[in-house]
């Protein structure tokens, strides 16, 4: 054996010896590295992108930074901070129906256990990194999501059982989080239990109508005129005094609740009390929807009909169905770009910067996939069509009857397994296509 | 360095290399349970360390442990198997002290036992300080060491210890085999910032801007696409007919295939968190495709990309050390006057 070291080989020992320093050096800079990220501390992010567009639609003079701590100080007295939400019950009796406390405290805060066993911080475990903190749809993964995340503020949820500009029911909300959203990033969360899941609709909620009042009390400082939204000064000496400290802040969080809770109280809040009330109900279909029924093909027809004449469904949909028609923007995009009323980049340049995603085109669903992402049964497809699917470019059908959405359902269902090109020439042959 | 063996079949001892094994045996599951453990977000299952809620760790009960929730049980058993790593590496020194005569490998191993302690303290921090910060310095450093105790394996195996060169009358060096050994040097730090750009992927701040997230997954992809053709070459490089019969193939061929092996798992992490890629939207498996958040494809999906990363990285410290090991160029004369004395190991 000793011959085969007798002929000598390099010394790894000795030469890993010799090559610490530059190792450890390395090593060190990379395990250093990690340490080295500044993020913000977990706080609520104001709403500068709604700032930025107020200012630019009204006058930039009116809208004094102060404006922003005191709407910031406003929220965290009604709503608390992520790690400890609050959420002003007092306003309303109904108010824990819409949200509960409980709910809140395991869905907020850190991702950890107690000692029982029992989650904490659900959100920022399952969805913050996605819809951010504040639930602006801005998390640190959402540039690279196609669609973007959710931004709850603007209280615009696509697919639910609610006509356009009212809230989703809890059941809506519940179900996207089982069985999450085809072809996008939304996961189901089937693996959770339902009282987390549970907690996790009623965070969403408490997020948007923190992030509603947020965009209601920016939208109020125009109006003001250089006063201030509230007296600031309670607050100053409740933090000077000590012995004054209690009641004034008591006195501060009174007058908090007496101005800023009305339109929680008497607007934001009732829209989600029993929003099932406002549950649009599905007609029973008509027995040609049927396909054994010796009349289906008629009723497939005339669907393709209205398509293509009255709904104007090929507008967005394409000539062909594949969804290569006109493309636009969703509301959370149009929210803003508006407001620049250009689409140069440099002329939203301060509101990528403060926050917002750069616009991207909405692509309208291309119906031959069979894929739908509101869900695939036909009373899920009568709903998008008669409701629509709220912040995007798809409408509500105000003009169609409840046959003809049904006839409409019935050829959509139809259209993967027609051949576009036929389906194209056909159309084109019998001139209803244009 | 020269080596004054007592007896000459003394580095025939097998004991090191055997507890080395085992070493690695235990700390590629620990790294696997821990990535399982970023995964599934059990960092903070058990809010205390070194106990486990209150309990020593070691007296925790048994069916609390396993049929409690599935986090406890992912964090619990990362702690139990870290434990028995810092165990093997004391049985390591021992024998390493007492078998091998060469002072680097002695010294080696109790850079091991240093680091596996250092680790179970990062951890432990970690949890009692809540601090991300610390669990990306914990997650990084586990790779590192489970390379390091595979280098060691490497070391202490009979193929280094009876590896004769083929081209034994050679007085010159073996062209070549010095570069390779630096290039896989420049690999292993690659694959090491490779990780470390991982880490900070799945660590990412929830208040990070989101352009950072963009930047790092930009970043990833760059690093993993230079470390797809730097394998590449290297392989090619090693066809040639002078690295015939030196032992530094085989590694480079399972590299070869775990680069191929981590390229899919990588795309494949991005798929089962995010979905498919736009492009595929027009396809309809990707339009119908779900996410299903914490399912047990996704879980162990995106921890065997983390923990065929640590393979990656040894295996290129493998490449180094044998590299170094068949390179001629710093060949030292030998007394051959003296058939005890040892040198050059």
């Amino acid at each position: 054996m000793n011959d085969a070291y007798n002929r000598g080989q390099p010394d790894i020992g000795n030469s890993l010896f010799r090559n610490l320093p530059y190792l450890i050096s390395i090593a060190a800079c990379f395990l250093i590295i990690p340490g080295c990220e500044k993020s913000p501390p977990v706080n609520f992010r104001f709403n500068e992108v709604e700032w930025i567009r107020q200012k630019r639609s009204i006058s930039a003079e009116l809208f004094d930074d102060r404006y922003k701590t005191e709407i910031g100080t406003i929220l965290t007295t009604l709503f608390g901070t992520p790690d400890e939400p609050k959420f002003p019950y007092f306003l309303n009796e109904q108010a824990k129906e819409v949200i509960s406390f409980a709910n809140l405290e395991m869905a907020a805060g850190a991702v950890k256990s107690d000692r029982q066993g029992e989650p904490r911080g659900l959100y920022r475990e399952h969805c913050a990194h996605c819809h951010g903190i504040t639930g602006d749809g801005a998390g640190p993964t959402s540039q690279m999501l196609n669609p973007y995340p959710r931004d709850f503020r603007l209280s615009k949820f696509k697919f639910k059982s609610t006509p356009l500009r009212q809230p989703p029911t809890d059941h809506d909300l519940r179900t996207i989080l089982k069985n999450g959203i085809p072809g996008t990033a939304m996961p189901s969360f089937r693996t959770l239990p339902d009282e987390q899941i549970e907690a996790l609709v009623h965070y969403v909620k408490y997020l948007t109508l923190r992030g509603q009042l947020e965009r209601f009390l920016i939208s109020e400082v125009a109006a003001l005129d250089g006063q201030s939204i509230i007296d600031m000064s309670l607050l100053a000496s409740a933090q000077e005094s000590e012995t004054t400290a209690a009641k004034a802040r008591e006195q501060f969080e009174e007058q908090v609740y007496s101005m800023i809770g009305v339109p929680l109280q008497e607007d934001l809040l009732p829209k989600w009390i029993n929003p099932e009330r406002k549950i649009l109900k599905v007609p029973p279909a008509p027995a040609m929807f049927q396909e054994s029924h010796a009349g289906h093909q008629q009723f497939v027809d005339e669907g393709r009909k209205l398509f293509y004449s009255k709904a104007n469904c090929k507008q967005c949909h394409g000539e062909t169905g594949m969804g290569d028609g006109q493309l636009g923007f969703d509301d959370w995009t149009n929210d803003w770009l508006k407001s620049a009323n250009v689409l140069e980049p440099a002329s939203y340049a301060d509101f990528i910067a403060a926050g917002a995603l750069p616009p991207r085109q909405v692509k309208p669903r291309n119906l031959h996939l069979s894929v739908y992402r509101g869900g695939g049964h036909p009373n899920d497809i009568y709903l998008r069509v008669a409701n629509g699917i709220e912040g995007t470019p798809m409408p509500a059908s105000t003009i169609l009857t409840t046959e003809e959405t049904w006839k409409i359902v019935a050829y959509v269902l139809s259209l993967p397994y027609q051949d576009s090109k036929s389906s194209q020439s056909s159309v084109s042959e019998k001139g209803i296509a244009r | 360095m020269t080596i004054v063996l007592d007896n000459p079949n003394q580095l025939q001892n097998r004991q090191p290399h055997r507890v080395a094994v085992v070493l690695a045996l235990v700390v590629f599951p620990l790294i696997w349970v821990g990535g399982l453990v970023t995964t599934y977000d059990a960092g903070m299952a058990v809010p205390d360390w070194p106990g486990t809620y209150g309990y020593n760790m070691f007296l925790y009960p048994v069916e609390t442990w396993l049929f409690g929730p599935f986090d406890l049980f992912v964090e619990h058993g990362h702690r139990l198997l870290g434990s028995l790593a810092g165990v093997v590496a004391i049985v390591l020194v021992i024998t390493t002290v007492r078998y091998d005569p060469r002072r680097s490998v002695r010294w080696a191993s109790g850079g091991l036992l240093f680091l596996v302690s250092l680790q179970g303290c990062l951890g432990g921090m970690r949890v009692l300080l809540d601090a991300r910060v610390l669990a990306k310095i914990h997650g990084c450093l586990g790779p590192a060491f489970f390379a390091f105790v595979v280098g060691f394996c490497a070391v202490t195996s009979r193929w280094w210890l009876t590896h004769v060169n083929p081209f034994e009358n050679q007085t010159k060096p073996i062209a070549g085999a010095s570069g390779l050994a630096y290039w896989a040097g420049a690999m292993l730090v690659m694959s090491f910032g490779q990780l470390v750009i991982g880490a900070f992927l799945r660590h990412i701040s929830v208040t990070s801007p989101a352009y950072v997230y963009q930047s790092l997954v930009v970043l990833h992809v760059s690093v993993a696409v230079l470390l797809i053709v730097g394998t590449v070459i290297q392989w090619f490089i090693t066809r040639m007919p002078r690295f015939r019969g030196l032992g530094i193939r085989s590694s480079i061929n399972i590299l070869m295939l775990l680069i191929l092996l981590q390229v899919g798992l990588g795309f494949g992490t991005w798929v089962v968190k995010f979905g498919w890629p736009v492009w595929f939207s027009e396809l309809g498996f990707a339009a119908a495709f779900v996410v299903g958040e914490k399912t047990f494809i996704q879980m162990n999906l995106i921890t065997a990309h983390v923990a065929v990363g640590s393979l990656i990285l040894a295996l290129w410290t493998v490449q180094i050390l044998r590299c170094r090991r068949v390179q001629g160029e710093k060949i030292q004369t030998t007394n051959a006057d003296s058939p005890n004395i040892v040198s050059n190991l």
